[in-house]
């Protein structure tokens, strides 16, 4: 009796060490993230001289019960080695899967779970003899230790052009929800983007289009500056160079480079924080000259002639032109936004253990990411080749990309249509 | 700005200079202080504190020494790099603007359709500033291009190298904006009787021909110059994201990963080079700009 726990123990002790348990327990242990997920494990069988690879997939409350199964089994080595020299009678036609299941049950006095029969049929003996001895505690593959957790399963099961193109994955977050419509996707996808607009790129335009205000009312013409304005107009210059000097992108550079070692997952406010700030010194620029232009050809002080008062005076100003530059400048710090992140959100996929990650998974840029990575990874690690052509990456990929397009391409129409306003 | 005009040169030299000190030392301190304060929080901090403070870094390279972090020679790697940096550069704004000039006279030859012409320029600019990593990709997985992401310490430019690098320069945003930039140039230059002026002045042909591809050329490099840090920073995060030895390279060096104590230490003189290697290349294309942008309009 004994003996038997100890063996008991042994047994429980080597499925802890192996890798798949490992991985396993690890998906328990944080929680509801193991649930409903499809594991993908894909593998080479080299048989007389040729390679064949597969894939295959199943969920995570699956495997447990294979695994389960497992306790019940007597030496997987020896079925291993029966299945195998089954599938050879198989192929030759002597024998069906079904003799061989039940001659394997009677001789090994054993019941095989639905699982495994029916896993024969959908992928032949062969495979699945492969697969018990991959998994077993008996003998570990550290290979499995790597294998593919996909948090969303794309329906590859219809082929209908709407459906496919209305099934945009959805954010890792919800694991219950594989898919979404594309209106609602459109909306979660958009919204930090949004969020930002409102929240950091329109108060620095705004800030920006005051200070050229400013700039350009501070000095009249022929009048000689006051010291508080000539040292403003210092600080001002100085700032600009600075801005120019450090442009948004090695900023944005060096925060992700700096905040990533402080451990801090990346906000979507260090990316448009950066961006906002360098748009300030353009607009005010691009304001103050437009102003001064105005003034040169007398427009401001005819209108004070024709005794309007200065605040009708800069209402008409702020509807033309200044309007129209704070209009352009924010479409255009949108479109910078949704490509900075993009590429940021590349930047943290290519190393996912050494960053931190990002504050925001459901925008636009880290789905693309995403699945533009699963299309990298097949192409790296062409073990999972099979796999996720099976999956069908390219619809959703499209999908995201008419998006991606589609967004820019607007904004950009709306931009240069205001821009040819005379 | 008319204020400035008016002012003496003598006395605005030492406003110049201060000027010039704190655009070089503004990034510099704020880079400073950051990586400072990251060191003194990690466990590992001993290492941190042995290093000396920004004033004898000064010194230092003013004696003319680069202080290297350990089992480096940064004087070395930041010549490759540097070089690499500005070759790469070079490559993918030589090529834009070849790409550029084609489409900006094709646009032109276009001038009488202004529609047709700003959607189909929209539309490009959307295209090739989708991000270039996307094509990468397909480029990988249709086999055009092969897999390289070097891993090693900063070496000079391989042939091997180039696939990223070539692809970066035919897909950026900077592309459709140089092609609507030399249409207008090209309107700039037609809409006024250079051709005949020059002829009537008793240019010989040969002659009229290198004026008008003076006057073709500044404000090509004025745009160039201007776009030139743009693509230096957007060359230093592609270099960092596929790994080619350049700049972006040598900021991944910058940190260290202490295994012993389990902290991340950063070379705050390594962050400290570079962004200064990088601020005075900016620093000299504002110059050049703003010394062509004055010799063109005066």
């Amino acid at each position: 009796m004994k003996r038997l726990l100890l063996l008991a123990l042994l047994a429980q002790a080597i499925q802890a060490e192996t890798p798949l348990y490992q991985r396993l327990s690890e998906e328990q242990a944080r929680g509801t993230r193991g649930q409903g997920y499809w594991y993908l494990f894909s593998y080479s069988t080299e048989q007389a001289g040729s390679s064949q690879r597969t894939a295959v997939t199943f969920q995570a409350s699956q495997l447990r019960e294979l695994l389960a199964s497992y306790q019940t089994m007597p030496a997987i080595d020896e079925i291993y080695d029966y299945i195998q020299e089954s599938n050879d009678l198989i192929q030759d036609g002597e024998r069906t899967t079904e003799e061989m299941i039940s001659e394997l049950e009677q001789d090994y006095q054993l019941q095989l779970p639905a699982l495994l029969e029916e896993w024969m049929d959908q992928y032949g003996p062969a495979m699945v003899a492969d697969l018990l001895l991959l998994t077993s505690p008996e003998f570990p593959s550290y290979g499995l230790a790597n294998a593919k957790i996909i948090p969303y399963r794309i329906p590859f099961t219809t082929l209908n052009p709407l459906w496919t193109l209305g099934s945009v994955p959805f954010a890792v977050t919800s694991p219950k929800q594989t898919s979404l419509p594309l209106a609602g996707y459109l909306i979660t996808g958009i919204q930090p983007y949004l969020l930002e607009m409102v929240r950091v790129l329109i108060p620095c335009i705004l800030l920006g289009t005051l200070l050229g205000f400013w700039q350009s009312q501070s000095q009249e013409p022929g009048q000689e500056p006051s010291t508080a304005t000539k040292v403003a107009h210092q600080v001002v210059n100085i700032l600009k160079d600075t801005i120019n000097a450090v442009p948004r992108f090695l900023m944005v550079l060096f925060a992700i480079l700096l905040y990533r070692e402080f451990g801090q997952p990346i906000a979507f406010w260090m990316i448009s924080v950066p961006l906002g700030i360098s748009s300030i010194p353009l607009v005010a620029d691009r304001v103050s000259q437009t102003v001064n232009t105005l003034a040169l050809r007398d427009c401001i002080s005819l209108r004070l002639n024709q005794g309007f008062t200065r605040i009708q005076v800069w209402k008409e100003l702020w509807v033309y032109p200044i309007k129209n530059i704070f209009l352009i400048e924010t479409l255009g710090q949108t479109v910078n936004l949704l490509y900075a992140e993009t590429i940021i959100q590349y930047m943290i996929a290519m190393d996912d253990e050494a960053l931190a990650g990002t504050g925001n998974k459901t925008s636009l840029g880290y789905m693309l990411v995403r699945l533009s990575r699963e299309l990298y990874r097949t192409t790296l690690d062409n073990q999972l080749t099979i796999a996720f052509e099976t999956y069908n990456i390219y619809l959703p990929l499209l999908s995201l990309l008419i998006l991606f397009f589609l967004i820019p391409y607007t904004l950009f129409r709306y931009k240069s249509r205001m821009e040819a306003t005379p | 700005m008319n204020q400035q005009a008016s002012q003496p040169p003598l006395q605005k030299l030492p406003q110049q200079i201060l000027r010039t000190l704190i655009i070089f030392m503004l990034p510099l301190l704020l880079v400073y202080g950051m990586a400072q304060r990251h060191n003194q929080q990690q466990p590992g901090a001993a290492q941190a504190s042995e290093q000396p403070g920004l004033a004898s870094w000064v010194q230092l390279i003013m004696a003319g020494t680069l202080p290297s972090p350990p089992g480096r020679d940064l004087a070395r790697d930041l010549k490759v790099s540097t070089r690499n940096s500005l070759l790469i550069v070079g490559l993918i704004y030589g090529l834009t603007l070849l790409m550029s000039t084609g489409y900006g006279i094709l646009l032109y030859q276009q001038r009488h359709h202004p529609k047709a012409v700003m959607s189909q320029l929209t539309a490009l600019a959307t295209l090739t500033a989708l991000p270039p990593f996307l094509y990468y990709y397909a480029a990988l997985k249709l086999e055009v291009l092969p897999f390289t992401q070097y891993s090693g310490g900063t070496i000079p430019l391989e042939p091997r190298l180039m696939g990223p690098i070539l692809l970066f320069a035919l897909f950026n945003g900077y592309f459709a904006a140089n092609a609507a930039a030399t249409r207008e140039i090209f309107q700039d230059i037609y809409s006024q009787p250079y051709k005949g002026f020059y002829q009537g002045k008793g240019a010989t042909p040969i002659q009229t021909v290198q004026l008008m591809a003076r006057n073709w050329s500044r404000p090509l490099m004025v745009s160039a110059l201007y776009l030139f840090p743009y693509f230096l920073a957007e060359s230093v995060l592609f270099e960092f994201i596929f790994g080619i030895p350049g700049l972006g390279k040598l900021l991944w060096y910058c940190a260290d990963f202490d295994t012993e104590t389990a902290s991340i230490n950063l070379h705050v003189f390594t962050l400290l080079t570079v962004t200064t290697v990088f601020t005075a290349s900016v620093q000299l294309s504002n110059i050049l700009k703003t010394t062509l942008h004055t010799r063109v309009t005066p």
